[in-house]
């Protein structure tokens, strides 16, 4: 059997579209209400994702055993690497990338069918019959476009061509997996939708469901975006983290949506509203994973890491079509027949709101706005990503827009969002009095206040000014008007990272002390408490403060300095404060790579602050392609960071970019909160809580002496 | 009798043990232990062999269990059953309820919310969570009726018979709720005269409320005739929210309870009966 490997997988994928399809048949006919069909639906699906990891690891086995008859194998391994190395070399390239996309699709689908044993009996059919047909796209896509088993042409070669360098790091390895959990598993929150559409069970049902899933989505996209600008920072030699590329972008897109569902199902759930908002964004979600993959795998956008050039294309638009299309259908279906009997001889759910907004200074304007602005975003950056393509189409001629474009008119849209991220807890449902908001407002205006009055009165002389200069990207009026408001952007962060710290900090002091008022504890126990009692909430607040930490970390970008410089060993450049030495350059080997390294002593104020040490690697497989190493030194406040250019080691000469990028350490540590708050509310609540619901209903409903 | 039940007794904790869960976490630790083991002394390249060739087995013998629950060969397990019959996702809407409720109890408790809104709002989600109990309820009791009707159909048609309540079976001496196989003789004697049959029949229809007239289905020569017991498990009609809210769990552990220690009849009497109607239903191969 070693010798039909390549085969062996490819009949394995074979068998993988047929249970598939077999498991949709099955489960559209469970829809019905058969339990054995259902049953095996559930089999069926299960017994699909065995298939797939088989796959999995008949590709990791060729990669292991250097089965270099398969054409992916010899492109993205050699025999120097490494097992970890050989083992992430499963998603280095396209065709393998999707066999691990289909797999951790596979994963979750089967995590959901699992979950949904012995409930969402009516939307369960339909959710693995939509679950399926994402498995079906997949394995067709794999079987008819970019085949992982597929052999070379003629014998196979002794050694593989290698995994690109840029991808031989720590974080390469482990941001495309995370980042592929965060897309994979928006599948599950769409079959929900799809099935709640179908079904006509529109009210909160399908809401409670996905929220944990979309939830997790969430988590996994900001970890592997995250990991991402880590990779990008150390390894692309960009000089910053993030360079608004469209893989980034495509990426960035779905996070943008799927955290604008997360607060619209509040409102769902609280006020039976948005309910075609939801169902829109939870398809959005979906669909900008497709686009994502569209965009970066087929050849229509070129990025610095996008895969090569394939004809999978043609078949992500041809599914985007469908999913479009379907869920218009569907929607539309579900609007006409709201209220009406269905099949199985129960009402469908009219999707109509169940209230309206009552008040602009209610929690749900707040969350409508910021949902609004969270898709003006989405919509902005998916049209300047696609902007080469639009352009060719539209106007004949290509046109780009670089980093500069995006950073003029993002940054206003998202503090407009961080703006009402801090104001919407302070706000109740249905209406705000006026004394209710003007209490809650009070501390955090003043602190924004007193930060921008301290940024404004101190910012120059700390080397963070306030105000800074803005090149207009545009040279017409609307560039003049972004320059002019961007330039502003830094104080308005500071305030607001002010104002949502301190909101924030407010609600664990109310509920703290809210807390301590019914029953004696430490502060720290009813902290804890509150953070065990009610995830949701404070975990909500910790992604806040993560947030708001992030976008101070950002706003650094505006403070940085840089420059370029050649120097002779001894010449010094200064960037910034700091003065950079050009101590000379030194010569490393090891089996796979030479490795020349330029050496700059940093100084600071006339102290030595440490040594940097950019590197340009030339590896023997690929000589023609050299690597730039970055060399950075991290301290709390900012980052020196240099990439070195060119080293003529007989002159003694080096060509220098040097960065010096301020609060780049709060950047992480957003990120790092951020996600730990999505963790936190997302831990399961306890079983203890559950049993005593009801008592909880009755001791509400007690002194309002509503009958029981 | 007394000493086999006694010795039924003695050993019922080892029928208790979920072995077919012990038996997967078993297969799996195996697995996990021979893939480390390989990885340990043989590499990582017999590691991936092992867990491929444990998966492969997986993959065939799910979708060969699929391919047999889809032809009717393999009967519903209770599990199953009861997982069918479960109402969809109640749970998860009364948990969000309940939350809803506390939110909205903390921003009292915080000044955010006017008493007018509190009162309003409450009185809102109070008015869903018991309207999700009662409909829940309703919705339960209607499916038991309809399951009810179902069973005792279903039981009439292969000669079986249904009690008609709990006073009967309470009334019934102990022993296990399937009852022993009729003798050839008897089974013949009842062949032979479709007379003995009506009482059973009859008492299926008392059994089934506001249920039709059963049709009796006609017997093939040598069917075995057995008796089962149905149990009333609908919650008296003025059951607290207390009782309603019971956690599943208990259910399913007088579920399993019962059906391992007394069968397949018995388990009818403990589960939901939309349950049992579905794994009989399952079982027998036709939809419900």
């Amino acid at each position: 059997m070693w010798n039909s490997l390549p085969e062996l997988g490819f009949a394995v994928l074979c068998a993988v579209l047929v249970t598939a399809a077999f498991t949709f048949g099955v489960a559209v006919r469970a829809a019905d209400g058969r339990p054995r069909w259902l049953r095996s639906a559930r089999l069926g699906a299960y017994g699909t994702i065995a298939l797939v990891g088989v796959a999995v690891l008949i590709l990791a086995y060729a990669f292991v055993a250097h089965d270099f008859r398969i054409r992916y194998v010899a492109h993205y391994s050699d025999r120097s690497m490494s097992t970890a190395l050989l083992l992430a070399a499963l998603w280095g390239g396209q065709d393998g990338s999707l066999l691990w996309w289909l797999f951790l699709t596979c994963v979750f689908s089967g995590a959901a069918i699992w979950w949904m044993k012995g409930r969402y009996r009516e939307l369960q059919p339909y959710v693995i019959a939509t679950l399926m047909v994402v498995l079906v796209f997949l394995s067709v896509v794999m079987l008819f476009a970019v085949n992982p088993f597929a052999t070379v042409a003629g014998a196979a070669p002794a050694d593989g061509r290698g995994l690109n360098y840029q991808l031989r790091n720590f974080y390469m390895i482990v941001h495309p997996p995370a980042l592929y959990l965060g897309f994979t598993s928006t599948a599950v929150p769409f079959a929900f939708a799809v099935a709640a559409l179908l079904t006509g069970r529109l009210g909160n049902e399908w809401i409670v469901a996905t929220r944990k899933w979309m939830l997790f989505s969430w988590l996994f996209l900001t970890i592997g975006n995250g990991l991402g600008m880590i990779w990008a920072y150390e390894e692309l030699g960009w000089g910053g983290y993030w360079n608004w590329d469209p893989v980034e972008n495509a990426s960035l897109l779905p996070w943008l949506t799927a955290t604008a569902y997360l607060h619209s199902i509040t409102i769902q759930e609280r006020r039976g509203m948005f309910k075609h908002w939801n169902v829109l964004l939870v398809c959005a979600t979906f669909l900008l994973t497709l686009f994502g993959t569209f965009i970066t795998r087929s050849g229509l956008i070129a990025s610095v890491h996008a895969f090569s050039k394939s004809s999978i294309g043609t078949f992500f638009l041809a599914f985007m079509v469908l999913v479009v299309v379907g869920c218009l259908v569907l929607w539309l279906v579900a609007l006409l027949l709201g209220g009406r009997t269905g099949l199985q001889g129960r009402r469908r759910d009219p999707l109509v709101n169940e209230t309206g907004i009552e008040s602009a200074t209610s929690r749900e304007s707040a969350f409508l706005a910021q949902n609004w602005l969270q898709f003006a975003i989405t919509l902005f950056v998916m049209a300047a990503t696609l902007w080469p393509t639009l352009s060719e189409w539209l106007l004949r001629r290509k046109a780009t827009v670089g980093a500069d474009f995006y950073n003029t008119f993002v940054p206003p849209l998202a503090l407009l969002v961080i703006a009402l991220m801090g104001l919407a807890p302070l706000l109740g449902w249905r209406r705000t009095s006026r004394e209710l908001f003007v209490r809650s407002i009070r501390a955090p205006a003043i602190a924004a206040l007193l930060a921008a009055g301290l940024h404004v009165g101190l910012g120059r002389r700390l080397g963070v000014p306030p105000f800074v200069p803005i090149e207009p990207v545009l040279q017409n009026w609307l560039g003049t008007v972004m320059a002019a408001i961007v330039g502003k952007l830094p104080v308005v962060t500071v305030a607001l990272v002010a104002f949502n710290l301190t909101v924030v900090g407010q609600e664990f002091a109310r509920g703290v002390r809210a807390r301590r008022a019914r029953q004696p504890e430490s502060v720290l126990e009813a902290l804890g408490s509150l953070l065990a009692r009610s995830r949701r909430r404070y975990g909500g607040y910790l992604v806040h403060v993560g947030v708001a930490i992030l976008f101070l970390g950002f706003a650094g970008r505006a403070w940085g300095t840089h420059a370029e410089a050649s120097l002779r060993v001894g010449q010094k450049v200064q960037v910034g404060d700091y003065t950079l030495v050009y101590a000379g350059s030194r010569e490393e080997h090891d089996e796979e790579k030479q490795m020349v390294f330029a050496e700059l002593d940093v100084q600071l104020g006339g102290k030595g602050v440490g040594r940097l040490s950019p590197a340009k690697y030339v590896y023997e497989a690929s000589p023609d392609q050299p690597s730039s190493e970055v060399g950075r030194i991290s301290r709390w406040n900012e980052d020196v960071y240099a990439i070195v250019g060119l080293v003529d080691r007989r002159s003694e000469m080096a060509s220098f970019q040097i960065h010096v990028n301020p609060l780049v350490s709060l950047v992480w540590l957003g990120l790092i909160l951020a996600s730990l708050g999505g963790l936190v509310a997302m831990w399961p609540e306890g079983l203890v809580r559950r049993a005593g619901a009801f008592g909880y209903v009755r001791r509400l409903d007690a002194p309002a002496g509503a009958a029981k | 009798v007394t000493h086999e039940a006694t010795a039924r007794s003695s050993w019922h904790w080892l029928q208790e043990l979920p072995w077919r869960s012990y038996l997967g976490v078993g297969v799996g630790a195996g697995i996990v232990l021979a893939t480390a083991l390989c990885a340990a002394l043989q590499g990582a390249g017999l590691a991936i062999l092992v867990l491929g060739g444990a998966g492969l087995l997986t993959a065939i013998g799910t979708l060969w269990t699929s391919v047999r629950a889809l032809v009717g060969e393999l009967p519903m397990d209770v599990e199953d059953a009861y997982a069918l019959a479960a109402p969809a996702g109640a749970d998860d809407q009364k948990r969000a309820l309940l939350r809803a409720l506390e939110d909205l109890d903390y921003e009292k408790r915080v000044g955010k919310i006017s008493e007018q809104d509190f009162g309003e709002l409450g009185a809102r989600y109070r008015a869903e969570a018991k309207q999700l109990l009662g409909v829940d309820e309703a919705a339960r009791d209607e499916e038991r009726r309809a399951v009810e009707r179902l069973v005792a159909d279903r039981l009439a048609g292969l000669g079986l018979e249904a009690l008609p309540d709990r006073t009967q079976e309470d009334e019934l001496p102990a022993q296990p709720a399937v009852a022993e196989e009729p003798t050839d003789e008897e089974s013949d004697a009842a062949m032979a005269a479709p007379a003995a049959g009506a009482p059973r029949r009859a008492s299926a229809e008392k059994t089934a409320p506001g249920g039709g007239p059963t049709r009796p289905t006609p017997q093939p020569h040598g069917a075995r005739t057995r008796r089962a017991t149905t149990r009333r498990d609908t919650p008296r009609p003025q059951a607290s929210a207390r009782s309603a809210a019971r956690p599943a769990e208990r259910r399913t552990t007088l579920m399993r309870s019962s059906a391992r220690s007394a069968g397949c009849g018995s388990t009818i009497a403990a589960i939901p009966p939309a349950a049992a109607a579905a794994s009989a239903e399952a079982s027998a191969g036709h939809e419900p």
